[in-house]
């Protein structure tokens, strides 16, 4: 353990007028909210708005330049505060007490909503990348402990994860990898029913045979308590590696993950956490149903690719529970990691942050994971993350927790108090309706003074969430996503404030695979919120006929609703659980390879493969061996020039086509492995390599713009919310007609996330 | 919040005299004429009821009479015109303290408003109190059990519902007391509404019970309606929908005529009045000629011998007034001899005096009002002024719904003060006008009256708080560097009176009295109620301060538009400054903010290099 001596503590005092700076920033701040809060008559606020507005479009082209950067954050926060001014002061009327209950709570959403605003305007002041140091030479190298802990996953998960995690380049006398299974301890395996129990047993045993032939420890502990954050702490008891490497049993390390983390360590004494993006080969549901996860950037990018980096800047980025390495020097200041929430991941960043100790990181994906591939799953794993990170906002408070320094307490609140969203999304989707139904005054303003205050602010909101996060997140998305688990996250939530401790760690199901499509049993309250909707929709036509006198605030609401009843639609759509048979996602490729059949071999190209198979582009006139042939070897050159690595692999044709315009056959293949050596080949060959996640990332990358990504929802909405009504009317046909279809869902295996 | 009466028909008084019915205008109080026709003769004018002018009240004016020791109801009206100029109308809510409730404060609307209409257009400056106050026109208002204490018991004892009652104070050298009481809050109102709405005379009598309140179905003008086009009066007609004659002392005949808002005055259509009047041998020596005056300026002229002989012994004079001379609202036309300068050749603008009985009018001289072009006119100020428009509709003020934004002694005050002006200047009493502390009917004129800080938020940006600069900007008599000191926004206590109009199109305007505190507004509005601020009203907009002749208007004219760097901004804790000073201050607070940041950056990058031996 010679880097043990490498990772003592020293406190490195901040540099000479840090403290200085940040009371002059707060003494700044002071005076901005100032002078943001003086009256203007509506003329002169529009000039202003303008003007500014003006300004920000011209700087939203130079993203790059850090004082641009805080030029156009400061004058885009400058009109979100008159804007909040205006509303504090001037919106707020008593008319009775019921719409002035509702006006209060709608005032209370964007005051959410301008809160998060300006703290994300903070976090991402300055997103950093870095290049990862190269590795000490090789007595300086640390010792890793990988664990892969499991509760209830498949055999077929594991095993891949386990060998991507032996085949990490790293010299292999210093990397031990740990099965930690929490589905065969020995309560599970010795209680409950006699079915449980062999089924545990079975578990045990199946898992301790793929360990030993592969090579990894099979690990697992007495009794099943405090959920995954205490079977890693009761293998962090038990191992003594220098670094600890934690991977969920769905995430698939590539192989030069070490090389791109480890080295971090030799650099910074007090770092206690490195860590990486989440990539998923697989859409989430809601990219599964509304079939974008080709074309948009996936919901966690803007949190992996942005936000992230921003809270690296502010050594503030935290421990995502996987995909990360951590140092044990520091876990044993706290014992391991932290188990009072069931977000154990950022509470143990918290926890050693505070103690100050720092994280790095690595913007690179290095892993690759599986999304919940139902809304049942989706929601699941939400209700955890929103109860957690409320648990912390509560129980640790981070705004107050000693020893955080002022960034650092801003980005973690930040952290939590987004978690907060469900209340306000449900606020603003049932707010028009509150005017248009019942004609509550819940906005008090002319259609002057919104045209010069809030029509800017909501054009500077999107504006510099365009700024921020164009590239890996449309406009309006964010807002997609959010309703689609406000609906259920609202309820946990408020149980979470009523009793902090009660919530419990629930496994996000993951591998499923669904036989038949079928509209989610989570979709009544959105049947709901679009009817609601639509009768105030209804109902705002027949108010702006026949009260001239409220046109204008009509015609805005009704703006405001038909966004909302686009969002919804979109949701409806996103609520056909789409048929899944693929078991393994596919992901594109591009991998020169020669196919061998018969005694012929032919060039080809592999266009996308997965674990499972792979389809590749084969010249035409091999179209005769394929059909001759029921399967062939596919050789894999990778490497470099100089050091060419030749895989090969048995594989069985399982359909051949030609496409119009393709340059030759299209041949869809399955592997079909034959030794351990050749499955080993095939998980370096499908995920081993972080460069194809990366160009895959790029793949859909863009910017669609406000318009474009409003047209796209709007689009998207109705195609898929008239397949899902479709579907409804096919199911009550079916019903009628005594054949109803079957939903059928089926589990290949869970993984945690 | 308005006055709960929903009534039609007649007034019925009883009580201690009046057992009379009487429904609509009062009758003629004319002499008897040929033909069954009748002479108006002089002091006949102090009969007609509600807005006539006692001539020798008219003289003294300025300073309060000295009151006979028994007030009777009956000269309720005389006795109001011998209070001196401007009358103070003291409003007494025993049941009150210096806060109104909406009802009160409606109860007090009305009181004010009936008060103006029967002191003619004097300005009445309103107070209100919990109690009586010396030598003004104390008006207690509340439920027997509140307002009791002001009658003598017996007269307590006599109150079964509706009650009014009038009387002095002992050891009051000035002002007097007026009870309206009941035994029930609607009790009271129906008191109220007697007088507001009735114009016959109340009974000999120091109180009164009053048993109900009819009024007709279509609410009519409740003083003087206005005259139609296309229309012939005879002067009865007249004086039957309430215009005021009166013979002054110097002889002829003085007449208030009062012209909708709607009516086009165009130069070539002439307004002809047919004098059936009999010619003394005195005129006929002291004058050959007869003049026509509309307001004080002359306008026409006619030799008597140019009159033409009627077979009832008297002549018929012929007068076409040019319509231009006119304008929307009361005009006052007077017909009397002209007076002749020394050489006999040039004659005075003057009214010579004559003897009365040697001119007289008969009360069948025709008016008749040609055909004109009616349009519906921009409102501004000037004809709001005169007129009321566009806030009166039906005559009861149906239409308007008044809001005062804070509950203050002071607002409440200035808004009672202004809503008695517009009765007066509408000629009709607003029985059925809404208003309270919050926002009443939507599908009504507005009239806010409070404070600017206080005002509703849809009107504050629209009122121009912005100096009253620029192309579009006019003085009293005042030059532009006076004007310039006189800037509404900068100095929180003018007093802005302005009109805005409908922003859709409900047609509803809204009409807006403010100032920056509630003591300056209710200033300001007893300085506008005074003639010599109101007759100058014109425009969009109105700002004022002590000094009538610095008054300053907002014209609609070449620039509309406000200057903007001019506006002001009103930063908190009370502090303002121009919009232009303001920007440069942001542009200075936005520069701090942004080197504040990029140092926390820097110190920040210097932290993270430390700790990465990398660079951020």
């Amino acid at each position: 353990m010679a880097a043990k001596t490498k990772l003592a503590i020293i406190d490195v005092p901040p540099p000479s007028g840090y403290r200085g700076a940040i009371f002059f920033w707060l003494l700044a701040l002071g005076a901005l909210l100032l002078i943001a809060c003086t009256y203007l008559d509506y003329n002169a606020q529009l000039y202003l708005s303008l003007g500014l507005l003006a300004l920000i479009f011209i700087l939203k082209f130079n993203r790059d330049g850090k004082v641009n950067r805080v030029i156009f954050l400061t004058i885009a926060s400058f009109i979100v505060l008159r804007y909040l001014a205006w509303r504090t002061f001037t919106t707020l009327e008593f008319a009775d007490w019921v719409s002035f209950s509702c006006a209060l709570v709608l005032y209370m959403a964007e005051f959410y909503g301008i809160l998060v605003f300006m703290l994300g305007n903070f976090v991402n002041a300055h997103p950093v990348d870095r290049e990862s140091p190269e590795l000490s030479v090789y007595e300086e190298l640390p010792t890793v402990d990988v664990y892969i802990p499991s509760y209830n996953e498949g055999l077929e998960i594991l095993e891949v994860t386990v060998t991507a995690a032996l085949q990490m380049r790293y010299p292999k006398e210093k990397l031990n990898v740990f099965l930690l299974d929490d589905g065969g301890t020995d309560q599970k395996c010795n209680s409950g029913t006699k079915e449980t129990m062999k089924q545990a047993q079975e578990r045990r045993s199946n898992l301790q045979r793929l360990c030993e032939t592969l090579g990894a420890i099979y690990m697992t502990r007495e009794r099943n308590e405090h959920a995954k954050a205490g079977n890693l702490n009761a293998a962090f008891h038990r191992t003594d590696g220098d670094l600890i490497v934690i991977f969920d049993a769905d995430h698939v390390p590539t192989e030069d993950f070490l090389e791109q983390t480890v080295g971090y360590f030799a650099i910074d004494p007090k770092l206690f956490l490195v860590q990486t993006p989440h990539f998923f080969v697989n859409p989430d549901p809601i990219e599964k149903n509304l079939e974008t996860f080709h074309r948009m950037p996936s919901e966690n990018e803007m949190f992996y690719r942005v936000i992230q980096r921003g809270l690296d800047f502010w050594n503030s980025s935290f421990f995502c529970g996987s995909g990360a390495v951590m140092s044990r020097t520091a876990l044993e200041v706290t014992g391991g990691l932290s188990g009072d929430t069931i977000t154990e991941d950022a509470e143990t960043a918290l926890t050693l942050h505070s103690k100050g100790f720092n994280s790095v990181y690595v913007s690179k994906p290095l892993l690759s994971g599986l999304a919940p591939e139902t809304m049942g799953g989706f929601i699941t794993q939400r209700i955890r993350w929103a109860q957690g990170m409320v648990q912390i906002f509560l129980l640790k408070c981070p705004l107050f927790l000693r020893g955080l320094t002022f960034p650092q307490r801003l980005c973690y609140f930040n952290s939590c108090f987004f978690w907060f969203f469900p209340f306000a999304r449900i606020v603003y989707l049932l707010a028009p309706i509150a005017f248009l139904l019942f004609g509550l005054k819940i906005y008090a303003a002319t259609w002057q003074t919104f045209l010069a205050y809030a029509v800017p602010h909501l054009l500077t909101v999107i504006t510099v969430s365009s700024y921020l996060y164009g590239r890996v997140r449309w406009s309006f998305v964010s807002e997609l996503y959010e309703l689609m688990q406000s609906v259920y996250t609202v309820p946990a939530i408020f149980s979470t404030f009523l009793k902090p401790k009660a919530p419990t760690f629930k496994v996000t199901p993951k591998g499923e695979q669904l036989d038949k499509t079928y509209i989610s049993p989570l979709v009544h309250p959105f049947y709901i919120f679009t009817f609601i909707n639509l009768l105030a929709l209804g109902f705002g036509a027949y108010r702006f006929i026949k009260e001239p006198v409220m046109d204008y605030p009509t015609a805005i609401t009704m703006f405001w609703s038909f966004f909302n009843t686009v969002i919804l639609l979109a949701a409806l759509g996103a609520m056909l659980e789409r048929r899944q048979r693929r078991a393994t996602p596919r992901m594109p490729a591009n991998v020169e390879a020669e196919l061998i059949c018969g005694d012929k071999t032919f060039d080809c190209r592999i266009m996308d493969m997965s674990l499972g198979g792979c389809r590749m582009l084969v010249q035409a006139y091999a179209e005769r061996a394929i059909e001759a042939q029921a399967g062939g070897i596919l050789k894999v050159f990778m490497g470099s020039e100089e050091e060419k690595v030749e895989w090969n692999f048995n594989i069985d044709f399982k359909n051949v086509r030609r496409d119009i315009g393709a340059e030759g056959l299209v041949v869809g293949a399955q592997f079909n492995h034959q030794s351990l050596e050749e499955r080993k080949a095939k998980v370096r060959l499908v995920s081993g390599n972080s460069e194809r996640w990366m160009e895959f990332q790029k793949l859909r990358e863009g910017r669609l713009g406000v318009l474009g990504s409003f047209i796209c929802l709007l689009y998207l909405g109705i195609k898929h919310s008239l397949q899902h009504f479709y579907h409804l009317l096919g199911h009550f046909i079916g019903v009628v007609t005594g054949q109803s279809r079957k939903v059928e869902t089926r589990t290949m295996g869970g993984a945690r996330g | 919040m308005k006055l709960n009466k929903k009534i039609t028909g007649i007034l019925f008084v009883s009580g201690m005299m009046l057992t009379g019915v009487t429904s609509g205008w009062s009758q003629a109080t004319l002499g008897g004429g040929g033909g069954g026709e009748t002479t108006l003769e002089s002091g006949t004018a102090t009969q007609s009821g509600f807005s006539g002018r006692n001539e020798a009240a008219r003289t003294r004016r300025n300073l309060p009479q000295p009151l006979p020791d028994v007030l009777l109801l009956s000269d309720l009206n005389e006795i109001l015109q011998m209070q001196g100029e401007p009358v103070n109308l003291h409003l007494c809510f025993p049941a009150a303290g210096m806060q109104l409730s909406e009802m009160q404060l409606a109860q007090a609307a009305a009181i004010g408003q009936a008060i103006g209409l029967r002191v003619g257009h004097r300005t009445v400056l309103v107070t209100h109190g919990p109690q009586v106050r010396e030598g003004a026109v104390n008006v207690v208002v509340g439920t027997v059990d509140f307002a009791g204490k002001y009658l003598d018991p017996a007269a307590r004892m006599n109150v079964k519902g509706s009650f009014l009652a009038l009387g002095k104070i002992a050891g009051w050298r000035t002002g007097f007391v007026m009870v309206v009481t009941g035994l029930l809050p609607g009790d009271v109102d129906e008191v109220i509404l007697s007088l507001g709405v009735v114009r016959e005379k109340y009974p000999k009598a120091q109180s009164a019970m009053i048993k109900r309140v009819l009024l007709p179905d279509r609410p009519p003008f409740l003083r003087q309606a206005p005259l139609n086009t296309d229309s012939l009066y005879t002067f009865k007609d007249l004086q039957d929908i309430g215009t005021n004659m009166r013979i002054p002392e110097n002889g002829g005949l003085e007449m208030e005529i009062f012209l909708p808002a709607d009516i086009f005055t165009e130069q070539n259509v002439e307004f002809e009045f047919k004098l059936h009047c009999l010619i003394g041998q005195g005129a006929l020596r002291s004058s050959g000629e007869m003049m026509v005056m509309v307001g004080d300026k002359e306008v026409l002229r006619k030799r008597w011998s140019e009159a033409e002989s009627l077979g009832d012994g008297g002549s018929e004079l012929v007068f076409g007034v040019p319509m231009n001379h006119f304008s929307p609202g009361i005009n006052k036309v007077t017909f009397g001899a002209a007076t002749l300068d020394s050489d006999r050749k040039v004659t005075s603008l003057g009214m010579q005096s004559m003897n009365k009985e040697d001119f007289r009018i008969y009360s069948d001289s025709i008016l008749l009002i040609p055909p004109v072009k009616r349009y519906v006119p921009l409102p501004d100020l000037l004809l709001t002024g005169k007129t009321f428009f566009p806030f009166i509709g039906q005559p009861d003020g149906s239409e308007i719904s008044v809001l005062l934004t804070e509950e203050t002694p002071d607002t409440v005050n200035a808004a009672i003060t202004f809503l008695t002006k517009a009765a007066q200047q509408a000629n009709t009493f607003f029985y059925a006008a809404q208003i309270g502390y919050a926002e009443g009917g939507t599908k009504r004129h507005r009239i806010v009256i409070g404070t600017r800080e206080n005002l509703p938020t849809d009107i504050r940006p629209r009122i121009p708080l912005t100096p009253l600069t620029g192309a579009n900007l006019q003085g009293g008599n005042a030059g532009k560097d006076e004007l310039k000191k006189l800037d509404a926004s900068s100095d929180p206590d003018m007093g802005l009176l302005t009109t805005l109009p409908p922003s859709t199109n409900s047609g509803l305007w809204t009409l807006i009295l403010t100032s920056g505190s509630p003591a300056s507004l209710n200033l300001r509005t007893r300085e506008l109620v005074s003639a010599p601020f109101w007759d100058q009203l014109k425009g969009e907009a109105a700002a004022w301060k002590t000094d009538e002749t610095l008054m300053q208007f907002k014209l609609p004219g070449v620039s509309r538009a406000p200057n903007t760097m001019l506006s002001v901004a009103e930063l908190p804790f009370g502090y303002r400054m121009y919009f232009k000073y303001w920007l440069f201050l942001v542009v200075v607070v936005l520069l701090v903010f942004m080197i504040a940041s990029w140092r926390v950056l820097k110190k920040c990058e210097m932290i993270y290099n430390a700790r990465t031996g990398g660079k951020a």
